[in-house]
């Protein structure tokens, strides 16, 4: 089957760049996991085919779906490389962390300001949809999503080429999220 | 100028007016003091009520947009089902679509209400839709609070009320409700809107 890639543009990466920030912004404390931007960057874009498609493309990789546009521009941004801070971890299946930091909390207030004063409302509803997804999975640890991932049947194709599906669908994985999923997130604070 | 209330509501809440009270003027009442959003699910599952209804279109703000949020909350929900017995239930589409049309609202800085009458679906907005919590209501409990809060008249709030239970005692389930579920919930309100104002 033949594919068409996203083609690098400048353009393009900056685009990109500027969903993550918007991504870490939107979260509760401005840090997420690679695996979360990547794997809620991968939900997003099928919610929002129509404009996020072309920007970004998903494979079958070692930890479900990836995208190496995304991990290239958490790793190495090259326009907002002040905004967040990568840092390394030493588990297998989070690949690091991406906190915002001062600089990144400005841009994002910044970029959002001229969101609503221009009423780009294409943006606005992508913001919206991040929120959905923050308060769907930014609780989960990164085995607990990558369960969801694996065992979600729209999502089969992308168990393939992994090499931690044991190490995440198992038992142990289904009854911490069991737990998650039967308490009353409402009357909790959520991690 | 005083800025009008947003809701977002689910079909069972315009159902309530058109089927079992048969009265949509109420529901104009209603939507003359709220500014009220739908999107198209719930307009099709509405639609054989809103085609005889030509004041609907006018006073309903539709929404519509660009990314499916509800196609977020399903994939997610589905999951909860195949994975977990207790989430044996079947959520509406028209549900998922006022849960995200919710969010796009609460992103805007406007939502106040999300009115949902179904359990399931309010289980799951409840448990899993943290930035909802404080918009979701129940039908009653809103026509209850909007007559506390000014928004609607306390006369009309309790002859709604109480047609309801007439509704009942005529084979309608409104709100999913029967005569037990009316007294131990409806009856309570009523009685406080009466004391309360009385």
């Amino acid at each position: 089957m033949c594919v068409l890639l996203p083609r690098y543009t400048p353009e393009n990466q900056k685009r990109i760049e500027n969903l993550i920030l918007l991504l870490l912004g939107t979260s509760k404390e401005g840090r997420l996991s690679v695996l979360h931007i990547e794997k809620e960057l991968f939900l997003l874009q099928e919610a929002a085919s129509d404009f996020l498609t072309d920007l970004y493309y998903f494979i079958d990789h070692y930890r479900g779906p990836y995208s190496k546009e995304i991990y290239d521009a958490i790793i190495t941004p090259m326009f907002l490389e002040s905004c967040w801070r990568y840092e390394s971890s030493h588990d297998n299946l989070s690949g690091g962390f991406a906190q915002l930091n001062v600089d990144g909390k400005k841009e994002f207030q910044r970029i959002t300001k001229k969101i609503y004063s221009e009423e780009n409302e294409k943006v606005i509803q992508l913001l919206a949809a991040m929120d959905i997804l923050h308060d769907l999975y930014d609780g989960l640890t990164p085995r607990e999503l990558l369960y969801i991932v694996y065992t979600s049947k729209e999502y089969k194709r992308y168990i393939k080429k992994s090499i931690v599906y044991d190490q995440v669908v198992n038992d142990r994985t289904r009854e911490s999220l069991k737990k998650k999923m039967l308490i009353d997130k409402s009357a909790t604070k959520k991690g | 100028m005083i800025r009008m209330k947003h809701a977002v509501a689910d079909s069972s809440f315009y159902i309530l007016f058109y089927a079992d009270l048969e009265d949509s003027k109420s529901l104009h009442t209603i939507l003359n003091n709220f500014k009220m959003f739908i999107g198209e699910k719930i307009l099709l599952e509405l639609k054989r009520y809103v085609c005889q209804d030509q004041n609907f279109s006018k006073l309903i703000n539709d929404v519509s947009s660009d990314v499916d949020f509800s196609l977020l909350l399903k994939r997610f929900y589905h999951f909860l089902r195949q994975e977990f017995p207790q989430y044996n239930n079947w959520i509406m589409d028209g549900e998922f679509e006022a849960m995200g049309i919710s969010y796009h609202l609460k992103r805007q800085g406007v939502l106040n209400y999300l009115i949902i009458d179904d359990n399931d679906a309010r289980d799951f907005a409840k448990r899993e839709l943290v930035s909802l919590k404080d918009a979701l209501i129940r039908t009653p409990t809103f026509l209850h609070k909007s007559c506390v809060n000014g928004d609607l008249d306390r006369e009309f709030v309790i002859s709604i009320l109480k047609r309801v239970k007439g509704a009942i005692e005529r084979g309608k389930s409104p709100f999913y409700l029967d005569c037990e579920g009316w007294k131990k919930y409806i009856s309570p309100i009523v009685d406080d809107l009466m004391e309360e104002f009385g």
